[in-house]
């Protein structure tokens, strides 16, 4: 069986506007599939991100992730085989990216679609890129061996001393972080869930400069409100940030707060 | 141990808003000595409601509570006995709600304080009038509801308190009732899919067609403070109807960002 993460959804206070941070910043284009008033489905070529409005009931924040696989009534079986108690759901025609929905083993939830399953290649890789996204969970061990025993991510070399787990699709790395209240001493408490993406750049200076000069005409872009590392609880979390996930060279946050770690 | 469950927080982009809309339909105050560059602390004479500004990293959502204890190193002392894997973390004293924060064995976040602390501020220092309306229960959605409830007894000496929700747990200190339901994600067939964690407010209101006439009256005078639409489209639908089947009240609305309010006559 073969599977491969194809997407990832934000539930966002204001989705067309993200819908310009990331086009602007990160040169993904809109996938059309709804027309103009139609949630933003962005895609950096390989992983499409959809940007779905916040709407009563639901948090604002990176709320789910996809995977495509070759075989969903082999993906079923295995989950079932793993963790009898994750339930499966079945998702209406509609939903163009999720023909089921099930759970790892920390209540994660993720959508999966029939497709081949595979990783994009080498050659179509952009020079903006999703790289990695990142969840932390209290049986982190746990959920990856889910991971890795369900759709076959393959674990990756641990690059710090942090107690991560790195599993690989062969496109984009889900880093499954333990959480531990302990990690967030002196700044505001994430709960467990989706974290942080990473964008893969051919250069964070450019980036920066892109970023620089977009404020400079539009100030909406990056308001004060979402600099990370602002005042000593945010310089704090910036820290908690680095420390738990070692990827990133470089941290800034969309338009909505969510944390973006970059690495060249 | 005598303890009080007096304590909710949401992180909202919109926290100012936030802030006039439960005042302006709940008839909650804020503290005579608010702190004006910090998080809204607004009161209902028992519980304290922080609406905290989203900064990066931090979801906009329905966050955490808190309960007041009479003993708070006791608590402590008996959750780090008891309990080897829930973490205890002191808070900075810039917050005028938490001294600590810890979770439940599910990772549920709470705050601990102690009663009459040092440390209280904003409306957790002048917290003691009646309201008409005030905050009853807040449901949660779990994965182990049992566990958790058995956690709250243990260490806080709160009650069960029976509801009629499918296999919810409820631990009550006598006027806030925690309601602990089942995760479970078949629950969200033909909506979206919510995680685990804070899911509702609940308030008790002296009457349910007054509080109506009062959201539509915040909603003309100020459409900034007009409710979230609930139910709108298929969709919207089948998750109202699970909101309703799984908490206490006639009337279910949601604040302005999207928090959901379960309000009970």
């Amino acid at each position: 069986m073969t599977a491969a993460i194809s997407h990832l959804t934000i539930l966002s206070e204001n989705n067309f506007a993200l819908e310009h941070f990331y086009a602007g910043f990160f040169h993904m284009r809109r996938v059309e599939t709804d027309g103009p008033l139609g949630d933003p489905v962005l895609s950096d070529g390989r992983i499409s991100l959809v940007l779905r409005p916040r709407i009563a009931g639901y948090r604002a924040q990176l709320d789910q992730f996809g995977i495509t696989v070759d075989d969903l009534a082999e993906t079923r079986a295995r989950i079932g085989k793993f963790d009898p108690k994750a339930a499966w759901m079945e998702r209406p025609a509609g939903h163009v990216y999720a023909a089921a929905c099930s759970h790892d083993p920390g209540g994660t939830v993720f959508a999966l679609s029939q497709g081949n399953g595979r990783a994009a290649d080498s050659s179509t890789r952009p020079p903006r890129r999703i790289d990695h996204i990142a969840m932390r969970a209290i049986e982190a061990e746990r959920v990856a061996e889910f991971y890795a025993t369900v759709f076959g991510f393959r674990e990756l070399d641990r690059p710090s001393e942090a107690k991560n787990f790195y599993l690989s699709d062969g496109n984009i790395t889900l880093v499954i972080i333990p959480w531990r209240m302990s990690d967030f001493l002196g700044t505001g408490i994430s709960s467990r869930g989706l974290d942080h993406i990473g964008f893969r750049v051919e250069s964070i200076d450019a980036l920066k400069a892109d970023v620089a000069a977009a404020t400079a005409r539009n100030y909406r872009f990056q308001p004060g409100n979402v600099v990370v590392g602002r005042g000593r609880e945010g310089g704090t979390r910036l820290e908690m940030i680095r420390r738990t996930c070692p990827l990133g060279r470089y941290h800034f946050a969309d338009s909505d707060g969510l944390i973006l770690d970059l690495v060249e | 141990m005598a303890s009080k469950i007096n304590h909710v927080a949401i992180m909202s982009g919109n926290y100012a808003l936030e802030s006039k809309f439960y005042e302006a339909v709940f008839g909650m105050k804020t503290s005579p000595r608010s702190r004006p560059t910090r998080a809204v602390s607004i009161g209902d004479g028992y519980v304290g409601m922080n609406i905290n500004p989203r900064r990066a990293g931090r979801p906009g959502r329905l966050d955490h509570f808190g309960i007041q204890v009479d003993d708070l190193p006791g608590a402590i002392a008996h959750i780090e006995k008891t309990y080897s894997t829930v973490e205890i973390l002191k808070r900075p004293a810039s917050r005028p709600f938490a001294a600590v924060t810890t979770h439940d064995p599910d990772g549920n976040v709470f705050d601990m304080t102690q009663a009459k602390g040092e440390n209280l501020k904003d409306v957790y220092a002048h917290n003691d009038w009646q309201a008409e309306r005030f905050i009853s229960h807040i449901g949660i959605r779990t994965l182990n509801p049992e566990t958790c409830a058995a956690f709250y007894m243990d260490v806080f000496g709160l009650r069960p308190a029976n509801l009629p929700i499918e296999g919810a747990h409820g631990v009550t200190d006598g006027r806030v009732t925690i309601i602990l339901m089942p995760w479970d994600m078949m629950d969200y067939r033909g909506a979206g899919i919510v995680g685990p964690g804070m899911d509702y407010i609940g308030f008790k209101v002296e009457d349910i067609e007054k509080v109506k006439a009062d959201i539509v009256a915040a909603g003309d005078a100020n459409p900034l403070l007009t409710p979230a639409p609930l139910g709108t489209g298929p969709e919207g639908e089948a998750f109202l109807a699970l909101f309703e089947r799984s908490s206490l009240g006639t009337l279910h609305i949601a604040d302005p960002d999207g928090v959901l309010l379960d309000i009970v006559a």
